[in-house]
């Protein structure tokens, strides 16, 4: 099943207990809601919890994907969770999706947090543990947002090396050279099509929300 | 809302900025392109400085394909424990990553404001985001699991202890320790300090413990510690003891 079939089979949920963001249930009619985000700057104890229920399950993949064990992704789980709450004020409907913004800061949040072990690790002559794959075996599923479709879409219009090594370096988190080695890549082939399909995605993410706010 | 922020660099100067934008999306910035991001981001308020960052959370999102692993129960719990109920916390900030000492004494003011004016488990919440913000802003802080132990209070002991050699600052984390009534009984940390006899470790202080659920507990050390290398709780008479006499030891944990 395709990310996009799947997309559409979860949004096609309205069983309330699932913790996806279904929007079926949603007639088309209702006001939209104020962001839980907001909520949260505004001090809702509520949303607080809610905010966790919903986007928990997103948090702590990304830290399990981030961090090398369990220890330091719970650590660093509750980090991003800080930062959500730093920065629950500054979200912006109009510029993207909450889901996409939780995991926006998420990434941010890890990926200094990865900077920094390197650093400590180098300066104590020490090697990274490798990231060994999760044994968590409970999972859920969550509605992933439309600029998830929309970056979809413009991966599509890229050439597959280019989608190939995207989703090597954002999505399993390699760096530029595991990603040479992995694929036989050169390391400047590597880059070029890093940075050429992450421009390309974010310049289609710019057009399409353009359009949106012409509309 | 209608966003009015530009996507596209429009010269040479905005150009750059979008290179550090792009770093920032796919590794990260060391301190100083994090600074000079910052300072040309500021000169930029009309541009999207997120979409770089943002369609890799996208590209995420759409590879994850919707499925996510479960957050465990106990660190949900941890996580509502320290979230921020008031919006004034919020604003205030205080647990930003480049906290500097006094940073750490505001915040040791406002845990003692807290133990004052609010109820018990805001103690236990306060504890756990500041344990949090310590292991952002001290990354070579180093971390030790508690042992149980063979006494009755300490069996079912675990967590961990985080020690920073640096600031000399660290933190414990129980689940499994007991609750005391302070007037029978406390609990005291001892750091065992390979600069010294093994016979006179450093006292950590004396705390309880008023909660069934997880909690953290600020260590107290009353003398630098030169290389810790083994922490040890033990029951003592309430205040504390200058030499324990190790008659209960609850929890270890060695470095």
């Amino acid at each position: 099943m395709g990310a996009l079939d799947r997309r559409t089979q979860v949004r096609q949920r309205a069983n309330p207990l699932e913790p996806c963001n279904t929007t079926a249930s949603v007639p088309v009619t209702s006001v939209t809601p104020e962001p839980i985000l907001h909520r949260v700057a505004a001090g809702d104890p509520a949303a607080v919890q809610e905010v966790i229920d919903r986007y928990g399950g997103l948090v702590w993949s990304l830290a399990r994907r981030f961090c090398p064990n369990k220890e330091e992704a719970e650590d660093a789980a509750q980090e991003v969770f800080i930062e959500i709450w730093n920065k629950a004020k500054r979200y912006d409907a109009s510029l993207s999706s909450e889901i996409t913004f939780i995991a926006m800061i998420a990434r941010r949040r890890l990926i200094d947090r990865g900077r920094r072990r390197q650093r400590a690790l180098k300066a104590d002559g020490l090697e990274d543990d490798a990231i060994l794959p999760s044994d968590d075996r409970d999972q859920e599923m969550v509605d992933v947002g439309d600029e998830a479709a929309r970056a979809a879409k413009a991966l599509a219009q890229l050439r597959p090396d280019e989608q190939r090594v995207l989703r090597l370096a954002i999505y399993d988190g390699m760096s530029h050279d595991q990603i040479a080695k992995a694929t036989t890549m050169p390391l400047g082939t590597v880059k070029t099509h890093l940075r050429r399909g992450l421009q390309r995605v974010r310049e289609m993410l710019g057009v399409e929300q353009e359009a949106g706010d012409e509309a | 809302m209608k966003n009015r922020l530009r996507h596209i660099p429009a010269n040479e100067t905005e150009q750059q900025l979008f290179e550090l934008m792009y770093e920032r999306a796919m590794t990260g910035l060391d301190d100083e392109r994090q600074a000079e991001y910052e300072r040309r981001a500021a000169q930029h308020p009309d541009l999207d400085v997120d979409c770089y960052e943002r369609a890799a959370a996208a590209i995420w999102l759409h590879h994850s394909d919707g499925q996510c692993q479960t957050m465990p129960q106990a660190l949900k719990s941890r996580i509502a424990a320290s979230a921020p109920t008031r919006p004034e916390r919020l604003t205030a900030r205080p647990f930003a990553s480049a906290w500097t000492w006094s940073g750490w004494a505001a915040a040791a003011g406002l845990a003692a404001w807290l133990l004052l004016s609010a109820p018990q488990p805001s103690k236990t919440l306060d504890a756990s985001a500041q344990r949090a913000a310590f292991l952002e802003a001290e990354p070579t802080a180093r971390r030790a699991a508690w042992t149980a132990t063979e006494d009755p209070d300490g069996r079912a002991v675990a967590g961990d202890v985080v020690w920073s050699p640096a600031s000399q600052q660290g933190y414990m984390r129980f689940t499994g320790l007991p609750q005391n009534d302070p007037k029978a009984k406390q609990y005291q940390l001892w750091i065992f300090d390979a600069q010294r006899p093994d016979a006179t470790p450093v006292d950590g202080g004396v705390f309880d413990i008023t909660t069934n659920a997880e909690m953290v507990v600020p260590i107290q050390a009353r003398l630098a510690v030169g290389q810790a290398t083994m922490f040890a709780v033990t029951v003592e008479a309430p205040g504390g003891v200058v030499v324990s006499k190790r008659e209960h030891i609850v929890a270890l944990a060695s470095l």
